[in-house]
């Protein structure tokens, strides 16, 4: 392979694939990501799970890899796929079914389960390309540097892929973040998109209460990234700013609610991370098929 | 081959790692080095007028550095990471744990000044405790050159078949040329100095002082302590066959230009100590504090890593 000049840009334009997955497809694929999230708590009773900030992304992850990216086996080839890097590692739990709805991963291997070294799935992700699975653990703070090096080689390789890296609001307290926002925005990396599921709250409290990351917008702008601001749960305008790209990396603060779709657990810090008791698991289910029959109604 | 051994031995270590960088871009167009503010002193001109894509920026930024490399290794580049040894392992540990151990990333590490080198920068710039950091890490390869030829050799031989791994560097002035003519051993196996099979005891070291300890094993058979000398430029995996080699000598000695705890001489202490009648080991290396800046020279002597204060030491654990 020969090295490409840092300096070679591509004025690409990528077709949306929300043109052939529908705003109500997305809007039922994330509600089906919410259920397989319950599910997965489920089946660990005595386990308890990231539920709130996996449920807070549900839109996000099945937006990106159902209506957005080039998952490399939608046709696009494999080398010039788009990457998903997952930094806020915790939420896995949505990215599983969001990757079995792309066609990275199977039934089978989320019945696997969980733990043992017959795993493919986990309560932290474990690297595994082939099914899409960038960056391993979920050590905060990493996967934007991570995905900055993804952008980078897809740049000298001259492929168009672009890396999307998720993210919390309270992930970026670390320091290492704004190292590689640093980067990102010094060297103009356009294929970059970080998306912040900004749900507000983290283990200890309300964000703004334990280290106010002020006007994030404000911030990225500042670090050389277009900024959109966008609520989390509208997959249509979510679809919508994720395709978008410039010169410039761009940040997506896409404003959520933790525990999202579970009206117990909506904005409760308790639910940053908890099991899931019987009577929990039927009131979640039951919600989640009353926003099932919204979305459909509201269709017709 | 002896004058140029002789030659690059004489170089300043950092110089040396920019030559190798420029003869490896020659023929690996994958050669990536990512930097942080560390760039302009490794002699890299050469290598950037060859494959300008090469040369990765980061800024003062030692964890973006190991993630960004990372991420260019597991999509195929040929990834050289250097800085101040100390920001490269324990600033960045984490990042190391998760990406060169975890995710495997095939990044090869590259630490500068290491030991007592930055001794007049004073305690924050000396690295007494990244081999100690690096070799807790499950699959990383820690490599301690003992002079520039060796240096060099590692240096291609990694890039060649990257592997997440570390190389510590580190220089003094009175180093002695050990691979003038070249490195003729098998990578990561122990290299015999001074032999042989009759020795009482053996001085095992690690890096640059490895000079300071074939001196020292010869001033002591001189004095009728037979003495061999064996290099370990490999810490981890560690030569295992070779410590095995040692049952029956009277001592094993270790140094080393690092803490005497988790260093090379606790590898070593480590793996004897599960060894049927293995010998008793004595530790040489830099002690458990942090001391005040000073030359490096004088630092060494103070804590007895030279020649005649290792030999000093064996005798002293013989009485």
């Amino acid at each position: 392979m020969q090295s490409v000049a840092t300096e070679t840009r591509t004025n690409r334009e990528v077709p949306r694939k929300s043109a052939r997955v529908s705003g109500i497809d997305l809007a039922l694929r994330a509600i089906e990501v919410r259920r397989q999230v319950i599910e997965f708590a489920r089946s660990y009773p005595d386990m308890p799970f990231h539920l709130g900030g996996s449920l807070s992304c549900a839109e996000i992850m099945a937006v990106l890899l159902s209506g957005v990216m080039h998952t490399g086996v939608d046709g696009t080839p494999w080398e010039r796929r788009d990457r998903l890097v997952l930094s806020k590692g915790h939420a896995s739990l949505a990215l599983w079914p969001a990757l079995v709805q792309a066609g990275l991963l199977t039934q089978e291997d989320l019945d696997r389960g969980m733990l043992g070294p017959g795993a493919v799935i986990g309560k932290q992700p474990k690297r595994n390309v082939a099914h899409g699975i960038e960056l391993s653990g979920g050590s905060l703070g990493m996967g934007l540097g991570y995905a900055v090096g993804l952008a980078l080689a897809a740049r000298r390789k001259g492929l168009a892929s672009r890396v999307f890296c998720v993210m919390g609001d309270g992930e970026c307290d670390e320091g290492s973040v704004w190292e590689a926002a640093s980067f990102a925005g010094h060297n103009s990396l356009g294929s970059l998109v970080a998306v912040i599921d900004a749900n507000g709250l983290q283990l200890d409290g309300p964000t703004a209460q334990v280290l106010d990351s002020g006007p994030l917008s404000a911030k990225f702008a500042a670090f050389g990234f277009d900024v959109q601001v966008v609520d989390g749960h509208d997959v249509e305008a979510l679809a919508g700013v994720l395709s978008l790209h410039s010169e410039r990396p761009l940040a997506v603060i896409a404003h959520t609610v933790k525990g999202k779709g579970l009206s117990f657990a909506e904005n409760d810090v308790k639910w940053h991370d908890r099991c899931l008791d019987d009577d929990g698991y039927r009131r979640a289910v039951a919600e989640l098929e009353a926003a099932r029959k919204e979305v459909l109604a509201n269709a017709e | 081959m002896l004058s140029e051994g002789l030659r690059v031995c004489g170089l300043d270590a950092k110089v040396v790692f920019g030559e190798t960088m420029a003869r490896i871009a020659k023929n690996d167009p994958l050669l990536t080095v990512v930097v942080s503010d560390y760039g302009r002193r490794l002699n890299l001109d050469v290598m950037r007028e060859e494959l300008p894509s090469a040369f990765v920026q980061c800024g003062i930024a030692e964890q973006s550095q190991v993630e960004v490399a990372s991420a260019l290794a597991n999509e195929g580049f040929h990834v050289l990471a250097p800085s101040y040894a100390t920001f490269i392992t324990s600033r960045v540990l984490d990042q190391v744990r998760v990406m060169l151990g975890m995710m495997r990333s095939p990044v090869i590490l590259v630490g500068l000044s290491a030991g007592c080198e930055a001794g007049a920068l004073g305690a924050s710039h000396m690295a007494l405790e990244d081999i100690a950091c690096v070799r807790t890490i499950p699959g990383v390869t820690v490599v301690c050159p003992a002079d520039n030829v060796e240096l060099a050799s590692a240096l291609e031989e990694l890039a060649a078949e990257p592997r997440p791994a570390y190389v510590r560097v580190s220089q003094y002035a009175t180093d002695m040329c050990i691979h003038a003519q070249g490195v003729q051993r098998a990578f990561g196996k122990a290299e015999v100095l001074r032999g042989g099979a009759d020795a009482q005891v053996a001085i095992l070291s690690t890096g640059p002082l490895t000079g300071e300890a074939l001196r020292a094993a010869e001033h002591l058979s001189q004095e009728g302590v037979e003495t061999s000398a064996i290099e370990f430029a490999v810490v981890k995996p560690l030569d295992t066959e070779a410590l095995d080699a040692l049952v029956g000598k009277r001592l094993v000695v270790t140094v080393e230009d690092h803490g005497v705890q988790g260093g090379f001489g606790s590898a070593v202490a480590e793996y004897l100590s599960g060894v049927e009648g293995a010998p008793r080991v004595l530790r040489l290396g830099m002690p458990d504090e942090y001391l005040d800046a000073d030359t490096p020279q004088h630092l060494l002597e103070c804590v007895g890593l030279t020649a005649e204060g290792i030999a000093a030491h064996v005798k002293a654990a013989l009485a």
